[in-house]
């Protein structure tokens, strides 16, 4: 265990910091590494410092939580999996014209969770080699997730309103049940 | 499932499924009438095409989300006339869970003509099945250029094929109902409402956009909703907005004051107080005001 840890503190310090990275393990000994990088920049080297210890990416959250907003930051994490170990690597950004690069070069998997977190928050991936609309259609503001909330003031439920309407008065003569 | 007379000089019709933006949940139920023996359509005189240009009936899945309404819509212009359009789901018809997202356009009525409408989330097999079958009647007649038939006067439910307390009509008791309104609040498709009208509290249930969770009868505290067996749901467009199961709890008058009130359904005193006596019978009557008045009112400590 000690081993993966040491393998992870040498790995990180590639980039060029050294990470303060905080170990977890429950009582069935599954370890968890926890770790903040200083710049967001950061996460590209150490992503590829990761791949040298045949690590692979899980998956990629981006969020805006009030406590981050007050700081005037947001986040993003990195999972990444060392067999079986879990380590979450996380990076600010700031609230306007954030920027990270892309990992999709290296984690071929990035590529759809990159491409959905810059269409859900106002976050640009750099060097993304295919950086096309995932699920949202074009015509679509980005920054949905930022801008959307709370999300039934923005649609103000036009269209169950309409829906519902039309019902009422379609059924509204009915004798009741 | 009483199976549409078969007339072998009638060619088989051709089924093309159009995928709005599903869940993949009416599709998955789709693909049963496809595989499943019992439930093919071919019992009914259809087949599935996979080419729009071969296709006499359209069956569209999902809420129609803006991503692929271009491509829907083009799909849809290449099958030929005459055709039928059968809103698969209540995500077509209504919108369901996905009504007034911002990535979703429908319902598919505002963008294309649809002849039937088979609610559920997703519906049984069988229920598509009757939906076709629908679309196969109202597709004759446009071809032959005639009138539609009248509505077949009875579903048919089929005993025994169906198990109980899943995915069927939700009833409604007004008698039992105190109009806590949880079950509105609770209703993942907002296929509930209720209105204060003159005479007292209307209950709507719009099966248009109940997607058969079961939270509403989950969470009534006095049994006023169930789950029956009923999954015939599907029917012809102009029915849409009059599938309702609708009931009025009618206001009394407080038997002090005069003023109107809900009055107290025995479920609820049944749950609240396992029953009832001459005293409670003589309180559930009051508003309020009078029933703190009488009860404990009079009495000086």
């Amino acid at each position: 265990m000690n081993d993966v840890k040491d393998r992870v503190q040498a790995a990180l310090s590639q980039t060029g910091e050294e990470p303060l990275i905080e170990w977890r393990s429950d009582r069935k000994g599954v370890l968890t590494g926890w770790c903040r990088l200083g710049e967001a920049a950061l996460i590209l080297p150490a992503a590829e410092a990761l791949v040298g210890l045949e690590g692979r990416l899980s998956t990629i959250t981006a969020y805006l939580t009030d406590s981050a907003r007050q700081r005037g930051v947001r986040e993003i994490a990195y999972h990444f999996d060392l067999d079986g170990t879990t380590l979450t690597v996380t990076i600010e950004l700031p609230l306007e014209d954030a920027r990270v690069p892309s990992l999709t070069m290296i984690f071929r998997n990035a590529d759809w969770n990159e491409r959905e977190l810059m269409e859900l928050y106002d976050i640009q991936v750099t060097g993304h080699p295919d950086p096309r609309r995932l699920f949202l259609d074009k015509s679509i503001e980005p920054a949905a997730f930022e801008r959307l909330i709370p999300f039934s003031t923005f649609t103000n439920g036009a269209a169950s309103k309409a829906l519902w309407n039309k019902v009422m008065t379609m059924s509204g003569t009915e004798k009741a049940a | 499932m009483a199976t549409a007379p078969k007339n072998l000089s009638e060619p088989l019709l051709q089924l093309y499924r159009i995928n709005a933006g599903s869940c993949n949940g009416c599709d998955v139920e789709l693909a049963t009438t496809a595989t499943v023996a019992s439930f093919d359509v071919e019992r009914i005189g259809c087949s599935y095409t996979e080419s729009p240009a071969e296709a006499d009936i359209v069956l569209v899945t999902g809420p129609l989300t803006v991503r692929v309404r271009e491509k829907v819509l083009r799909a849809y212009g290449e099958v030929p006339e005459p055709k039928i359009t059968v809103a698969v789901g209540v995500c077509p018809i209504s919108g369901g869970v996905f009504r007034d997202s911002y990535a979703v356009d429908g319902p598919v009525d505002r963008y294309l003509p649809v002849d039937v409408n088979v609610p559920g989330c997703p519906p049984r097999p069988q229920a598509i099945l009757a939906g076709i079958e629908e679309a196969v009647l109202l597709w004759r007649a446009r071809r032959d250029g005639v009138l539609p038939p009248p509505v077949a006067s009875q579903p048919h439910p089929e005993k025994g094929a169906v198990s109980t307390g899943v995915r069927g009509k939700m009833d409604f008791n007004p008698a039992a109902c105190v109009g806590c309104r949880m079950c509105e609040h609770v209703c993942a498709g907002g296929a509930i409402r209720f209105n204060e009208e003159f005479t007292g509290l209307r209950f709507t249930l719009w099966h248009n956009s109940c997607v058969f969770c079961g939270l509403c009868r989950h969470y009534c505290p006095t049994g006023a909703l169930t789950v029956t067996d009923e999954w015939q749901l599907a029917h012809r467009q102009d029915q849409k907005y009059h599938l309702t199961t609708q009931g009025i709890m009618p206001y009394a008058p407080c038997s002090g004051c005069g003023e109107l009130l809900l009055p107290v359904a025995p479920e609820l005193l049944r749950v609240a107080f396992r029953g009832t006596g001459r005293e409670i019978d003589r309180l559930k009557s009051l508003c309020t005001e009078c029933r703190q008045k009488q009860s404990i009112g009079g009495r000086r400590r």
